[in-house]
């Protein structure tokens, strides 16, 4: 990958056995003139970015007026979402906007999905490595 | 990095982190041992919102709207 970033996976529970860690990307939300430093977790199987509610008002976010309403399945599907456009650092790399899923669920992790955190960014899984490398999309 | 290079830099670490060393250590070991995958009673939650093409389709319509605004 040209230009590409290295990041190690991140432990997340070592009494999970064989399933201990998890890719999780170190990045920068901003909106509003609030910025935050979060991880999210790479999920290829996931339709659209998910942000969780805490992370949204930390970054300054007022529920009531998002508006438009967004339907997510499994077990997001019981709460309510919101559509949000935030701005995206990940490393150095050009500062992209990201939309997200805004959900009322609680304790869940902040997700990195297809839409459109894949269609922003090209992603290689060296699980054997515990590692992950990320570029930005390669147009052209 | 020889064993020793290791061990001497090892004995450079706060307490808590020689403890979690043991930790990691102990649990690399049990991986070895046992090859199960799963915990037996340990959860495994799945947040993927899967399937959402209608979610999908909600935020990259409201992206570009954002990205009109934007450049109008």
């Amino acid at each position: 990958m040209v230009d590409a970033q290295r990041f190690p996976y991140k432990i997340i529970d070592i009494s999970l056995g064989m399933v201990d860690r998890m890719p999780y990307l170190p990045l920068t939300l901003g909106s509003n003139g609030h910025s935050l430093n979060v991880e999210g977790l790479l999920d290829t199987g996931a339709s659209v970015n998910v942000l969780p509610y805490e992370i949204g008002m930390q970054l300054g976010l007022i529920w009531e007026n998002e508006t438009l309403s967004v339907l997510l399945a499994g077990n997001l599907a019981r709460f309510e979402a919101r559509a949000v456009v935030v701005n995206a650092q990940v490393s150095s790399f050009p500062a992209v906007n990201l939309a997200f899923a805004w959900t009322q669920a609680p304790d869940i992790p902040l997700i990195l999905g297809q839409a459109n955190f894949f269609f922003e960014f090209d992603v290689c899984f060296f699980r054997a490595l515990s590692e992950f490398e990320v570029c930005p999309k390669q147009v052209g | 990095m020889p064993l020793v290079e290791l061990m001497s830099q090892i004995q450079t670490l706060p307490r808590i982190d020689k403890l979690r060393l043991m930790q990691f250590l102990a649990t690399e070991l049990i991986k070895e041992e046992d090859v199960n995958f799963f915990v037996a009673n340990q959860e495994y939650p799945v947040w993927s919102p899967y399937n959402c093409s209608e979610a999908a389709n909600v935020l990259m319509n409201l992206l570009a709207t954002k990205q009109q605004e934007r450049n109008g």
